[in-house]
């Protein structure tokens, strides 16, 4: 890789019943290059009965993950998410997906291993192969400066500034 | 888009094994093809050619066969979502300066830093402060997007001298998204390494190109050494020498020049017709500019800019035309003397960034207070008599024609008699203070000794010889102020400090003293201050001692009640949350004060 590595931070949260998904392109020293923020996403009964737990992952990556990174302009060379089900994601993206989870969140699925651990964070994939782990390795290595929850602060806060401009709906 | 409904078929409906790796498929009811397929987390177990399969049916299966079974003649709901995105894209800048490519290649690998320099917490109060002013969403979310400053400055390995303050980071961080700020901490919080981490991450983020920074001529030397510092990478100019070298400095691509009040008022038709555009202007001590009409504050305000940044310690010096004015360079025509606190206030407070050092660093020394009230000798009352009941003559003599000057002329008069005696030359401030001084110095210990006059400390020079002073006022070169501050920083013999109040007030680190007199009273106390705060101030490792003279029974102690009264009008705008402003003190008020307390003195 011979260009700087751009990071796509990848979020969803909840709004009432529905989720807003949000994904930030950044350079590799934090500097945001791209933000796409999705409206209220309320999935129905039929939703819930038919998708049953498979909905989560179903929702936040097949549907919301899928439609942002099919917006974003530069292509990211690592996706990093704040909630596991985002490991699935690799279905529709041919980027290397990790999750990144507090130190003192609970210990992840036994499918996942850490890639990396950060001074209050752990990353995890579910990857297997040798040289994706090699080459997510090498990204965080060349970022280990950066703090990789941080930026979900920032999307959280620019979700919660959105929803007051109007720019994104309040969900029904 | 799919249509609003559309069904599954029946005859389409595959029997329940064939849902296992196909999951239901939807078609459209009048189209054969496939138009969706939804997984369903089926488990079902068979007997097959004698083998038994267990079937198992999860309660949401069950209820979606029901669901669809039942629903095999009618319409069901959409499944689809219908996501909508919005998105921002944010150019990035490079820097443009040649300089700082080379010395911090973007391309390089980040270092490793020590964690607690960054630690989260500071990283979290050192996000954004979104100007409300910022109307656009985009220009607002790329704000609240940005990384927090010590971020920015670990990724990009821009290195510090030592760790800003968690309060700093704040400063930088209020002062990165805005165009127009005053930064106003109290003196000795570092107000000038705020803003010089914040141009210097503005230059190296691609915002900025050219900056000016205007500071009193005494404190250009402590800029550049400031700035070597905390921005060594970036480069700089003084612009000084005669009209030619200026004009030519001026036309230099330097990114930061650097300047004082008098010089932009002699260049500004120069600056003008050369059009330059500085994308900031940092005036420092901007309460050079509080009044509206002066030249300096006119020249300063004609100057095109995209940023306007003021810094001082004091932005309401006497009165709120102070602060109008300041505004008028940083925001024009945006407040008005004449509005109410409570809009005051509010107008102000997303503009204005003012901490006190009890708010952010309790951690430093205590400054006590010495008010030594002191009589005048013999000599000295006499003349005070004498003076007064003359001056009250005259006064009197003048009638309806008194003015302002007149009543400032006596008191200048009365207050040198406070100082010494004209003719024995006696002085009862002198005798405590030698005596005050005898114990500062047998403890190995430095002193400052301010005075508005500068014949008074030549007096209190000679007078104090053996202590080894030096002098530091406006009548010295900037070459030999700066000696004297050398000398009295790293000379162990030299233990006094004697400066007046308009040149050694504002800008100096003198944390090697621990001792501040104020040989004589200013008219305004946030100046008092000023000077206090050049001891008083973080790297101040001790306590610091302020020992104030006051001749009972003169225009000393009237004077003291005057500064009580200021003081009060500048906490109530600035320091209160919630207490009202009473009203700012006019020139009539001031004038009739002074008239009252002439009389009655």
């Amino acid at each position: 890789m011979d260009e700087t590595p751009r990071l796509a931070f990848l979020t969803v949260q909840p709004d009432g019943s529905a989720f807003i998904a949000a994904l930030l392109i950044t350079n590799h020293w934090g500097r945001p290059l791209e933000f796409h923020v999705t409206q209220p996403v309320q999935p129905s009964k039929l939703h819930q009965i038919l998708y049953g737990s498979t909905l989560p992952t179903y929702l936040y990556c097949e549907v919301l993950a899928k439609a942002l990174l099919e917006k974003a302009l530069a292509s990211p060379h690592l996706l990093i998410a704040d909630f596991p089900e985002s490991l699935n994601a690799t279905c529709y993206s041919s980027t290397p997906v990790v999750y990144v989870a507090p130190e003192e969140s609970r210990e992840p699925a036994p499918n996942m291993h850490k890639v990396f651990e950060g001074e209050s964070y752990a990353i995890y994939t579910n990857c297997n192969a040798p040289e994706t782990v090699d080459f997510i390795q090498r990204i965080l290595k060349q970022v280990r400066g950066l703090d990789l929850l941080e930026p979900f602060d920032r999307i959280r806060q620019a979700i919660r500034e959105s929803r007051r401009l109007g720019v994104v709906s309040r969900a029904a | 888009m799919l249509p609003d409904n559309y069904h599954c078929p029946p005859r389409r409906f595959p029997p329940a094994s064939a849902l296992v790796g196909y999951g239901l498929e939807f078609r459209e009811a009048t189209e054969p093809h496939i138009i969706n397929v939804i997984s369903l987390p089926v488990a079902l177990s068979l007997k097959v050619k004698e083998v038994p399969i267990h079937i198992k049916f999860g309660a949401n299966l069950v209820q979606s066969l029901d669901l669809h079974i039942q629903a095999r003649s009618r319409t069901v709901q959409v499944l689809h979502f219908d996501i909508r995105v919005r998105s921002y894209c944010f150019p990035v800048s490079e820097p443009s300066f040649v300089n700082l490519r080379q010395h911090y290649p973007a391309d390089a690998a980040s270092p490793s830093h020590p964690s607690e320099e960054y630690d989260n917490p500071v990283a979290v109060k050192a996000r954004y402060k979104l100007p409300r002013d910022t109307l656009r969403t985009q220009d607002r979310l790329l704000l609240l997007l940005q990384p927090p400053a010590p971020i920015v400055f670990r990724q990009r390995r821009l290195p510090l001298p030592t760790k800003p303050y968690p309060y700093q980071w704040q400063g930088i961080a209020f002062l990165l998204p805005r165009h127009s700020a005053l930064l106003a901490d109290e003196m000795g919080l570092g107000k000038t390494i705020q803003a010089i981490l914040s141009l210097r991450l503005l230059f190296h983020l691609g915002e900025v190109n050219q900056a000016l920074i205007v500071c009193p001529k005494a404190l250009v030397p402590n800029w550049t050494k400031e700035l070597q510092s905390w921005a060594p990478e970036i480069p700089y100019e003084i612009i000084a020498g005669d009209i030619v070298f200026r004009q030519r400095l001026w036309c230099n691509p330097v990114p930061i020049k650097i300047t004082n009040y008098e010089t932009v008022v002699r260049d500004r038709d120069y600056l003008l017709e050369l059009g330059t555009c500085f994308d900031v202007i940092i005036a420092d001590e901007a309460q050079r500019i509080k009044n509206r009409e002066s030249q300096a504050a006119q020249a300063l305000c004609q100057l095109p800019r995209m940023r306007s940044w003021a810094l001082t310690g004091t932005p309401l010096e006497n009165r709120l035309e102070d602060l109008v004015s300041i505004f008028h360079f940083i925001k024009p025509n945006y407040i008005r003397a004449e509005m109410k606190p409570q809009e005051l206030r509010d107008a102000l407070q997303d503009y204005i960034l003012r901490r006190t050092k009890d708010q952010v660093a309790p951690e430093l020394p205590p400054k006590v207070y010495r008010d030594i009230p002191l009589e005048l000798t013999c000599p000295q009352a006499q003349s005070y008599r004498r003076a007064k009941e003359e001056g009250v003559v005259w006064l009197r003599k003048l009638g309806r024609q008194v003015t302002i000057n007149h009543l400032l002329a006596l008191i200048q008069r009365l207050k040198q008699i406070c100082n010494f005696d004209p003719e024995t030359g006696e002085s009862a401030k002198l005798e405590q203070l030698q005596a005050d001084l005898l114990e500062v110095s047998a403890c190995g210990r430095k002193a400052i000794v301010f005075s508005q006059w500068v014949e008074t400390l030549n007096t209190l020079a000679e007078k104090l010889s053996y202590l080894n002073p030096v002098l530091f006022h406006g009548k010295l070169s900037a070459c030999q102020r700066w000696n004297s501050l050398q000398q009295f920083r790293e000379d162990r013999q030299c233990h006094l400090i004697l400066m007046t109040y308009g040149s050694g007030g504002v800008g100096l680190n003198l944390q090697c003293a621990n001792y501040v007199f104020l040989f004589d009273r200013w008219w305004n106390p946030a100046l008092e201050e000023q000077a206090i705060h050049r001891a008083h101030r973080l790297g101040q490792k001790e306590s610091v001692i302020i020992t104030r003279y006051l001749m009972v029974n003169t225009i000393e102690s009237r004077i003291q009640e005057i500064l009580d009264h200021k003081r009060s009008l500048f906490q109530q705008i600035l320091d209160s949350q919630n207490c009202p402003v009473s009203s700012a003190l006019t020139l009539q008020e001031l004038y009739e004060l002074f008239e009252f307390n002439c009389h009655s003195d």
